[in-house]
């Protein structure tokens, strides 16, 4: 055989080799459960998997701002809608439309709430390359795992079961006041890569018939006027709506003394509190979101709000 | 948008790490097509258009920096070029006995020009890397003394590699003027030789002689030089992804608070940074040596297994070697074999016998080479205190030798049996510890400090929120030693003159195939990277 012919089926052998070992470490690496104990890095956004399916009403997709701003038990007590939020810390939003995905297998969602900070989170070509090898390859996402690998990685398949109480929201009750005006300084320019993001969260929530909502949550350090004007264009450019919680934090009742646990980057659980009644208000004006409370489907909910809220509040 | 915004200047700063998903997977490959589909005559610059191309990704407009450096090296070469050629004219015009006066204002003339060309360059160095270290000393001296005045201290935007290309181009000059070297009317293959893209951040520091026609007259890829160049870049990756990385939040953090821990801990941070450096600098070269190897070149090693070494002289020899080279022939030895310097080691002998008397001279040159080495790597008092450590270092060693030896055939001492060659290397590992801690501190005050704690205080106590700062658990310890014990077993095979690849070559393709597969998934399973560690540059590319 010619040896470059030969040469040319060695290397794709090699390939080969390469696929099926990479899909065969992965099936290990991969986490069986949801929980922190099972491997499961981002716990609180991992636990819309275990939700059971078609019940959540409204995702939220974001990063930290997200997170430490929309209590999905509040919204439910209330306005009586479901809630989850889907956000991990320094989400880009190539990050974001994977979460999308995987909230969206096993949910229906009415609203899609995108926390606006993400835009403004640089992501480079490279990890726009891995995206895709590591969706399909999920080793290369969970390799830390072996120092936590037990015998039924080898051979379970996974089971997400562990629910999360706060349903994504991370709960923060100290206060460092907010002191100086340290507004975001950049132009607010979104790259090109970002901006291709962007278009494919807007095109998949068009294809699914899902509304899509940008809302800036309350902060004084990752807000500034040049990224009010880029997230509003971002909204229009996507057909969605927008909303700036921090041109209404007056509104909202904040007080950035006593309502941030690290003066202005993120809300406490008061600020928290505030901008959440605010904002389920405005859901509840401009959306049409259904009540289930009263519906027994729905009871966990009941029991998990009363818990929460009572450490919360 | 600025047009330097859209055409992605400075866009692409993680592409220095050779490891990284855009180099490995997106601009090599790019490069290597590009290469492949070229004609033969083509080739040459799609090498030298990848080289800009990264350059300008990598550091964008300061650019600048590294187009003038090349056109100054091509220019300033060619002008020797006419001076040296019209010396040698002028001189054979004249008979033999009246030549020297000739010879000597021609030489004035030269000499004009190289340091001419020496300070443009060193100068532009000097003011973007030192300007600021100098002028903040200067405002310090001022304070001391009592005067209020102060001096503005400029911000320079310092271009990646400035240090290596600088060097490059330097000797490059020198060795036209050396009449080593001829000058090279062909611009392009000049701007190759500097900018070629994977020793232009990091080095190795190549040689005009050696390098520049290898590049130029580059052939086409074959299928043998990309195998054995992934396969390096594959060990390069090891050992800075799996060893390096892992090391370095423990490191930074031990670093940065070194008060939160007992003595004990600061002699851990000093070996491990000392090993984080030599595995992220070493591995770096790997892939720097692995991909022009993908091209058919072949660049010099910059290292030859250094913890191997029984003296710091030895040292010295086997890590960083184009850069110890370049110190030797365009430093060391013009000045220690200049007429004054040769005058002197002639009194000195007279006085201090065959051997100490030419250490006198050497001592002066070796003086100047260590703290040219010492601030080439950094503006601060640390580095040229670690330049001056090496000094004292390698000067007590030359001066005790005679003494040393006499000692050893007075006590029957056999210097080559194997316990004391590992006594003498495991001496020298300790003494470059220690020029390492000094090396890493944030300051020549803080590693005083350390160095000091180290020794009146070595426990290992720490608080448990200091030890969480660590990020390193009993699980990375020993993935660290097992890999390390994977280069140690390579470094010995290669130290007794046999080759690893060679043997790897010589296997069946089942065991190649095994040992390729393994070492690929030990890189992806245990390497430092995602989102439980933060991306590291390599650590020489801010030199």
């Amino acid at each position: 055989m010619r040896q470059s012919v030969k040469s040319a089926l060695g290397c794709a052998g090699f390939i080969l080799g390469l696929v099926a070992l990479l899909a065969l470490f992965s099936r290990v690496a991969l986490p069986k459960g949801n929980s922190a104990a099972d491997g499961m890095p981002n716990v609180p956004a991992s636990g819309i998997d275990a939700e059971p399916p078609g019940t959540i009403d409204v995702i939220f997709v974001g990063d930290s701002e997200c997170y430490y701003t929309f209590m999905p038990l509040l919204l439910w007590r209330e306005q009586g809608f479901t809630s989850y939020v889907c956000a991990t810390p320094s989400q880009t939003l190539n990050q974001t439309v994977r979460w999308l995905r995987r909230a969206c297998k096993n949910q229906s969602p009415k609203l899609i709430v995108l926390e606006t900070d993400a835009l403004y989170t640089g992501i480079n070509y490279g990890d726009a390359l891995l995206d895709p090898v590591e969706r399909a390859f999920p080793l290369l996402e969970h390799h830390n795992r072996w120092k936590d690998l037990r015998w039924r990685d080898f051979w379970a398949e996974p089971e997400y079961r562990h629910i999360v109480r706060d349903k994504g929201y991370v709960y923060n009750d100290e206060t460092v006041a907010f002191e100086t005006a340290a507004a975001a300084e950049d132009d607010g320019y979104v790259g090109r890569l970002r901006s291709a993001y962007l278009r494919q969260i807007g095109d998949y929530c068009r294809e699914h018939g899902i509304p899509l909502l940008l809302v800036s949550a309350p902060s004084m350090v990752t807000w500034s006027d040049a990224r009010l004007v880029s997230a509003s264009r971002a909204a229009q450019s996507l057909g969605a709506d927008y909303l700036d919680l921090n041109a209404l934090s007056d509104e909202i009742g904040l007080d950035w003394r006593n309502d941030t646990f690290d003066q202005g980057y993120h809300l406490n659980v008061s600020g928290a509190t505030k901008a959440t009644t605010y904002f389920g208000q405005y859901l509840s004006r401009h959306y049409s979101l259904p009540d289930h409370r009263g519906d027994k489907a729905y009871k966990a909910w009941n029991k998990a709000a009363k818990k929460a809220l009572k450490d919360a509040i | 948008m600025a047009l330097s915004e859209l055409l992605f200047a400075g866009r692409s700063p993680l592409l220095v790490a050779f490891f990284s998903v855009g180099y490995l997977f997106m601009f090599l490959p790019a490069v290597a097509l590009a290469f492949c589909l070229a004609p033969r005559r083509a080739r040459r610059m799609v090498l030298l258009g990848a080289s800009y191309v990264f350059y300008w990704l990598v550091s964008g407009t300061l650019i600048a920096y590294l187009l003038a450096t090349t056109l100054s090296a091509h220019y300033f070469g060619l002008w020797l070029d006419r001076l040296l050629r019209g010396r040698d004219e002028a001189l054979k015009a004249l008979p033999r006995d009246q030549r020297k006066p000739l010879r000597a204002q021609w030489q004035r003339k030269i000499r004009g020009v190289v340091a001419l060309a020496v300070v443009l360059h060193v100068g532009v160095l000097a003011l973007v890397k030192y300007s600021g270290f100098f002028l903040g000393n200067v405002n310090a001296l001022m304070e001391a003394v009592g005067l209020s005045l102060r001096l503005r201290i400029p911000a320079y935007l310092q271009p990646l590699g400035i240090s290596f290309f600088t060097l490059q181009a330097l000797s490059y000059i020198l060795d036209v003027c050396r009449g080593t070297q001829k000058a090279d009317d062909n611009l392009p293959r000049l701007a190759l030789f500097i900018a070629f893209f994977p020793q232009i951040v990091e080095g190795p520091i190549c040689r005009y002689g050696d390098t520049a026609a290898r590049l130029w007259d580059v052939g086409p890829m074959n299928l043998d030089d990309v195998k054995l160049g992934l396969q390096r870049i594959l060990y390069g990756a090891m050992k800075k992804v799996v060893i390096a990385d892992r090391l370095n939040r423990m490191v930074g953090a031990l670093f940065k608070t070194p008060d939160a821990y007992g003595g004990g801990f600061v002699a851990l941070a000093a070996v491990c940074y000392t090993v984080q450096l030599y595995m992220d600098f070493s591995g770096s070269m790997d892939a720097v040596c692995g991909t022009a190897q993908m091209f058919g070149v072949a660049m010099p090693e910059n290292f030859q297994r250094p913890f191997f070494a029984r003296t710091i002289s030895e040292f010295w020899q086997r890590w960083h070697i184009t850069l110890g080279a370049w110190l030797r022939d365009y430093l060391f030895y013009p000045i220690s074999t200049s007429g004054p310097m040769k005058a002197l080691t002639l009194k000195a002998r007279k006085r201090l016998g065959n051997h100490y008397g030419p250490l006198l001279a050497g001592a002066a040159a070796l003086f100047l080479v260590w703290l040219c080495n010492g601030l080439w790597h950094g503006a601060g008092w640390n580095y040229i205190f670690f330049g001056m450590y090496h000094f004292a270092l390698i000067l007590s060693g030359s001066l005790a030798a005679p003494l040393l030896r006499a000692a050893g055939d007075r006590l029957r001492i056999d210097g080559e049996r194997l316990p004391w060659r590992i006594a003498r290397t495991l001496r020298t590992c300790a003494l470059v510890v220690i020029g390492e801690l000094f090396f890493r501190a944030e300051t020549l005050g803080a590693g005083l400090h350390m160095f000091g704690r180290m020794v009146s205080d070595f426990s290992f106590s720490a608080k448990t929120a200091a030890l969480r700062e660590l990020h390193f658990d009993r699980y990375d310890a020993v993935i660290v030693l097992v890999t390390l014990a994977i280069v140690f077993a390579v470094s010995l095979v290669n130290e007794r003159g046999a080759s690893v690849r060679a043997w790897l070559k010589a296997r069946p393709t089942a065991v190649r195939w095994a040992l390729l597969y393994a070492l690929i998934f030990y890189i992806l399973i245990f390497g430092a990277y995602g989102h439980d560690y933060d991306a590291v540059i390599p650590l020489y590319a801010n030199y």
